[in-house]
């Protein structure tokens, strides 16, 4: 409505624009559908227009005269009116409805897809809750919107003017009072709705304040209560609750004011109606059923402003969830997927850093920087270096979890950049310091990466990762339960199904985040044993804090403030190596460190 | 206010009368708008108390809800509950409340004016009432399972959804994107289908509920118009009457859609409810029988006799005694899945034993207040979860102040301001 854009301040008119981006290009699909509707509002709408005329007619030409044929003729006529309504609306509100939701998908689809094709950096910034409401909640808003719009859109202009146009038709003069009406109808609703824009808009915020801490206490309960931190969020909790219910209840009472006085001014409104149709009706200009008529005309422009009002005022909370919306659509993600990607390799697992560097966008220094490193089929490579010190950041560049900012990342000497994304997944594995596990089963996880693995191929990785006793001491065995995050098993039960997931699909090259740390020291050694007959073949990268775990590397890497400060044997290190030998030392004697 | 304009054929109309029927509508009317704020405030007043304690309700649930119970459920679906499910009854609550009293009363009242006025008339007005009662207990039965599907499967959506998201390194290098995608596209489409149907079933309900009311309007017409040409009913009486049966069946149309969408309100507030119902964990001793904790606590920690199972049928631990005073250190050493964490989580009381007891300076800790308890000991995970914001809000968590500065300092200086939480997304696994 173009009243309701001189009540918009210009940060709110962007905001609206967003909103009305994002559905033109959601809705684009669907316009045969919309065109249907708009036509069957069109026709629900004239029929109920044209209603209260015939009651009109019914009492002016039936009722005051006695003409019960008349009666009975226009009752006929008024009851397939009615139908021909009641088709119209059910079918509008059928495609309304309809359209509405397959938006809702859409938009929901469009936002999982692309987060589904962000780096960790992006998922990082936004932060997974985050993302969650927007893909949900904030999708159901802009849907419910768009279900209220498609049936006022068309509806409340037709049957203000409408109901203006018919009321005009019955009597000129008794019109007069319209002119009266609507003004103050309009100012009173545009002063309510222009106070009330920022209060709802703020509502929206800190319902998205108490979401976001229920969020967080759910997900960090473990924590929370270990700490004995239930008081704190309790009170954290309160104050976002209390600060919700604030907002809510004074744009409740903005809202508590609409109602009475779009009332009061309609119920006075119609007493004048009656006042003057009295006096018109003495001297013969107007009929008694026009009285009638005129009243429930009346009444329909007054629930048409009132509608339309109701739709604006679900606009404000629409357009934050829009914004945040278009925020995640219109974020690239940092790691592209190749326009023309090499499909083969020819040899097979040769790992190259050539100076990787990788900078967050904006900080001061980057976490890692001039990396050079080569790793071989058939060698075991380690990297140790203190905590921060940069060796998850390095090995997450490597199936592009995040792209090196400087330098780059060659799997036999192919630029991982341009490399098939499915070649990569399937020539390289990570398994990561957190053992996640999805719900499901232990085979379900287990052939996460190679779904048609056999029950034979699964035992087999679970024996090599030492998993297997335990797994067949499960209740169900490989079909045994598993809750999402893996915590109904112990964290080392979880890092070896963890191994034996990487296990399954059998990569070229392994990288291993710190994955033995949760395990006792006789599993760790058989466990590394039986890994090193298993990926004989293959390229290993094994990042770990425990001496004991890589001081048999091939190679072994120092990383020291996100450089590379030394790379060779155990004992080259322990020789020429003052990190390496201060990292050892802190962890093993002397004489068990020769 | 019409019989007001009581006009028979052939005689002019008193104004005088007239006139002061209006003022007195007026005035009838001016009061009737300043009641309806007052009500409106009030149910403005009501739903937000109720929202906002059930909201706290949800909140002190979740931290007397038994770890085991996270273990059990999906976290995306817990979420669903506590927030889209508690914004639905908000809202429909919003939408209906004040208005179905509203409406209610209307009804009752227009009812009594008919009868007072022509008892004739009001039956005929409330002929088509059981028609109105039938389509909408159709109706309103059609949608009810469809709602409770579109809450139900908007839950799951966000289970999957945000276990992909929390896993979403994984996804990436096992290179599954195409079968995630599959299954999200297959939850999407049930609930695009849940929320269509439950949509339309809820949409109809007012365009059939105005057909009836328009039936009801041809037939007081035509039987006032009879009464009208055997001149046993004024016109304006007719005409007030048709006045009334609008009136009666507005609201009777509002309450049949309301009652409508208060189903939507009620799927949710079910599960909400399962929610608040779940068994919680044993609540802390009552004030007459519970241990005091000393106020300097020696620290003398001894297991008699412990049992603990995670599944009845499934033994664990099993008749564990121990003993450890004051300024020893006991380090618990064993094979992966022996127990040792969950030991730990005894001495904590994330878990309670299934048998034997524990104590601290003698005294029985399931005696004491998990508080009292967990303030008295240090525990240190070995999956360091972070509770999600922005940092210092993890920092805050713990008491180490020192390792907080640290993080921040690393952070400063090579970190993203980033929020933290899952996997690559605290600064880095250890300062954790």
């Amino acid at each position: 409505m173009s009243e309701d854009g001189a009540i918009l301040c210009p940060a709110d008119s962007e905001r609206f624009r967003v909103l009305i981006r994002l559905l033109r290009a959601r809705l684009g699909p669907y316009k045969k559908p919309i065109a249907l509707l708009v036509v069957l509002q069109l026709l629900q709408t004239s029929a109920s227009l044209y209603l209260p005329t015939l009651n009109a007619d019914i009492i002016d030409n039936g009722v005051v005269t006695g003409d019960t044929g008349y009666i009975l003729e226009f009752g006929a006529v008024m009851v397939a009116v009615s139908l021909v309504q009641v088709v119209c609306n059910i079918g509008a509100v059928h495609y309304g409805a309809k359209t509405a939701s397959a938006l809702g998908r859409d938009v929901r689809a469009a936002v999982f897809e692309r987060v589904q094709s962000f780096s960790a950096r992006e998922v990082g910034h936004f932060g997974a809750p985050s993302l969650i409401t927007r893909t949900t909640n904030d999708v159901q808003q802009v849907q419910m919107l768009v279900l209220m719009a498609f049936t006022l859109m068309v509806s409340a202009p037709i049957m203000c003017v409408g109901g203006i146009v018919m009321a005009l038709g019955q009597d000129v003069p008794l019109s007069g009072v319209l002119l009266a009406v609507v003004p103050v109808l309009g100012i009173a609703v545009s002063l309510i709705v222009r106070r009330m824009r920022p209060l709802f808009r703020a509502m929206q915020e800190r319902l998205d304040t108490v979401n976001q801490v229920l969020r967080e206490q759910i997900t960090g309960n473990r924590v929370i209560r270990a700490f004995v931190r239930d008081g704190y969020e309790k009170d954290r909790f309160g104050e976002a609750n209390t600060a919700l219910t604030d907002v809510s209840l004074s744009s409740g009472r903005l809202m508590a004011l609409m109602f009475p006085i779009v009332m009061t001014v309609v119920n006075v409104s119609s007493v004048a109606v009656v006042w003057f149709g009295a006096h018109r009706i003495d001297s013969g200009g107007m009929e008694i059923g026009a009285l009638t008529a005129f009243l429930a005309y009346l009444m329909q422009i007054v629930m048409a402003v009132m509608m339309a009002t109701f739709m604006f005022m679900m606009v404000p909370r629409a357009e934050v969830c829009a914004e945040r919306i278009e925020e995640v659509l219109d974020t690239a993600s940092s790691v592209v997927p190749p326009a023309s990607p090499v499909r083969e390799l020819r040899r097979h697992g040769q790992l190259e850093l050539r100076g990787a560097e990788f900078r967050y966008p904006g900080a001061e220094e980057p976490v890692i920087r001039g990396i050079d490193l080569v790793a071989r089929p058939g060698e075991t490579t380690a990297i140790i270096g203190s905590t921060g010190s940069g060796k998850s950041t390095l090995l997450g560049l490597i199936p592009r979890l995040f792209d090196a900012t400087d330098g780059e990342v060659l799997v036999d000497g192919v630029d991982v950049r341009t490399l098939d994304p499915a070649l990569m997944a399937k020539t390289v594995s990570l398994v990561p310091q957190k053992p996640y596990l999805f719900s499901g089963t232990v085979a379900t996880n287990l052939r996460y990466g190679k779904p048609d693995a056999t029950d034979e191929e699964l035992w087999n990785a679970l024996e090599v990762a030492q998993a297997r006793e335990f797994v067949e001491r499960l209740d169900g065995g490989l079909n045994a339960p598993i809750a999402q995050g893996g915590t109904n098993v112990s964290g080392g039960q979880r890092q070896r199904l963890a191994i034996a997931r990487t296990l399954v699909r059998r990569p070229e090259i392994y990288l291993f985040d710190d994955s033995f740390s949760a395990l006792d020291y006789t599993t760790d050694v058989a466990l590394r044993s039986a890994l090193a007959r298993e990926t004989a073949e293959a390229t290993v990268v094994i990042v770990a804090q425990r001496v004991s775990t890589i001081r048999d590397a091939d190679r072994i890497v120092v990383l020291d403030e996100g450089r590379v400060v030394g790379t060779g044997r155990h004992h080259e290190l322990m020789e020429s190596n003052a990190t390496y030998r201060e990292i050892v030392l802190s962890q093993l004697t002397e004489a068990e460190a020769a | 206010m019409l019989s007001g304009v009581d006009f028979v054929p052939g005689r002019g109309i008193d104004f005088g009368a007239v006139g002061d029927v209006l003022l007195l509508v007026l005035a009838v009317y001016v009061g009737a708008g300043l009641l309806m704020l007052v009500s409106s405030r009030l149910s403005i007043r009501v739903i937000n108390r109720t929202v906002f304690r059930m909201r706290e309700d949800v909140q002190a649930k979740l931290s007397r809800l038994p770890l085991s119970y996270f273990d059990r459920q999906k976290r995306g679906e817990v979420l669903s509950r506590a927030t889209n499910d508690i914004d639905n009854i908000s809202q429909t609550m919003a939408q209906t409340m004040g208005q179905l009293i509203n409406s209610l009363l209307t009804i009752v009242g227009v009812l009594a004016m008919m009868f007072w006025m022509s008892p004739l008339l009001a039956l005929v007005a409330l002929v088509t009432v059981p028609l109105s009662v039938v389509v909408a207990a159709k109706v309103g039965k059609r949608s009810q399972p469809q709602f409770v599907q579109q809450w139900k499967t908007t839950g799951k959506l966000n289970a999957h959804i945000e276990e992909m998201y929390t896993g979403h390194a994984l996804v990436k290098v096992f290179g599954r994107q195409e079968e995630s995608a599959e299954a999200f596209r297959e939850q999407n489409d049930a609930l695009y289908e849940a929320g269509f149907k439950a949509q339309f079933n809820s949409g109809i309900m007012q365009p059939l509920m105005f057909f009836v009311s328009n039936l009801n309007y041809v037939l007081v017409a035509v039987v006032g118009g009879l009464r009208v040409a055997s001149g046993t009913l004024s016109i304006g009486d007719v005409q007030a009457f048709i006045q009334y049966s609008r009136q009666f069946s507005m609201p009777l149309t509002q309450v049949a859609s309301m009652a409508n969408l208060v189903q939507s309100g009620v799927a949710s507030a079910e599960r909400v409810f399962e929610l608040l119902d779940a068994d919680e964990q044993e609540p802390d001793a009552a004030d007459a029988e519970r241990a005091e904790l000393p106020s300097a606590p020696e620290g003398r920690v001894a297991l008699e006799k412990v049992s603990f199972r995670y599944e009845p049928d499934k033994p664990l631990i099993e008749n564990l005694s121990l003993a450890v005073e004051p300024g020893q250190t006991v380090a618990i050493v064993g094979p992966t899945g022996a127990g040792k964490t969950t030991l730990v989580n005894l001495l904590m009381r994330f878990y309670e034993v299934t048998g034997g007891r524990i104590t601290l300076d003698g005294a029985d800790i399931a005696k004491m207040t998990r508080e009292d308890l967990r303030s008295a000991s240090a525990w240190s995970s070995r999956t360091p979860g972070c509770s999600a914001g922005r940092s210092p809000t993890t920092s805050r968590t713990g008491r180490s102040r020192r390792a907080a500065s640290r993080a921040r300092r690393s952070r400063r200086r090579r970190g993203p301001p980033t929020r933290t939480g899952s996997y690559g997304r605290c600064p880095t696994g250890t300062t954790r």
